[in-house]
């Protein structure tokens, strides 16, 4: 058995975790208090893999820590410790930036902007025919993927000017923000950390944006701030916010 | 039995897809020893980005570890 750890909330939520909250393969979940911040883990038993279910379970008590009105640090998925006691020494190595960065996120949640190409309707893909040609199976196929690839041709093309305007529609609510394009397909994920309280106008005002019909937008969220603890400047970007603006 | 809608397959995929990358590759690393090996996942559901920002990131990481260690602890350089 294995110490699996899933997220870090301030002291002051060390009662709030629900009895039966669990975690991978249905462990049940427990805190480890730590000075002034609580860690929420489970024990787990190593696997030469990990299955999906794993990585949902990760995010569930993530989700969890979320709801109970605290904002939890996530960890990054995959850390395991030998017991809790390496877990505990592991977060006194940093802890005091740890503590810093727990009381920072306070308050605030992640939300997703997800654009992509929606999925292309066959009256839009179908070739106009030279006039006078019947086009034959073959050449009406690849008429299609020169179709298909003009619309996503654009939709790459036009990526930043439609995301420009997304992030108008919300702009009075962000924080920080952090953009991420696809590699594989035209794809851009915007993540923007906001106040808690402003979660519902936030989607509102996401999903009131115009997006052109080639276009498909999610609105993903709220959820702890994953995006946000990577960044090794978070705690000094964050204690430059003044949360009573 | 309802069949899904390609729509709805695609909505299903893209937040799978996004899950995947916020979990696998976001969040505060405090061991400094991440150990992902997923199975079941349909590469195709999920952006290369997850994968080639896995293995930068834990190189990234595991260099900077090892440098704060020696810094840490010059006995431990033999």
């Amino acid at each position: 058995m294995r110490t699996h750890l899933y997220c870090l909330l301030p002291a002051a939520s060390r009662d709030a975790l629900p009895e039966a909250t669990s975690g991978i393969d249905g462990a049940p979940v427990r805190s480890l208090v730590f000075g002034e911040i609580v860690a929420w883990v489970s024990d787990v038993v190593d696997r030469s893999s990990t299955p999906i279910s794993s990585v949902r379970a990760h995010d569930a008590v993530i989700a969890a820590a979320l709801s109970t009105g605290s904002t939890p640090l996530p960890a990054r998925f995959g850390q395991r410790f030998p017991d809790d006691e390496a877990c505990r020494s592991a977060l006194g190595k940093r802890y005091p930036a740890l503590a810093t960065a727990v009381d920072a996120i306070q308050g605030f949640v992640e939300m997703t902007l997800l654009l992509t190409l929606a999925a292309p309707r066959e009256e839009d893909l179908q070739p106009l025919p030279p006039a006078g040609a019947e086009l034959g199976t073959g050449r009406r196929y690849l008429e299609m993927l020169r179709a298909r690839e003009d619309t996503a041709r654009k939709f790459s093309e036009n990526l930043d000017h439609l995301s420009d305007g997304l992030v108008a529609a919300v702009r009075g609510f962000i924080r920080q923000s952090s953009v991420q394009d696809g590699v594989k397909r035209p794809f851009r994920t915007i993540s923007h950390l906001i106040e808690r309280e402003d979660v519902a106008a936030y989607t509102e005002a996401a999903r009131a944006a115009q997006m052109p019909a080639e276009c498909r937008m999610l609105v993903i969220g709220p959820r702890a701030p994953y995006t946000f603890t990577t960044s090794a400047d978070l705690v000094h970007e964050l204690r430059q916010v003044d949360r009573h603006e | 039995m309802t069949i899904p809608r390609d729509d709805e397959l695609e909505t299903e995929q893209l937040i799978l897809g996004d899950l995947l990358n916020h979990v696998l590759d976001k969040g505060v690393v405090i061991s400094g020893t991440v150990t992902i090996s997923v199975a079941d996942i349909d590469l195709l559901l999920v952006d290369l980005r997850l994968l080639l920002t896995s293995v930068e990131t834990s190189m990234r990481r595991g260099v900077a570890d090892t440098l704060e260690r020696l810094a840490a602890a010059p006995d431990d350089r033999a």
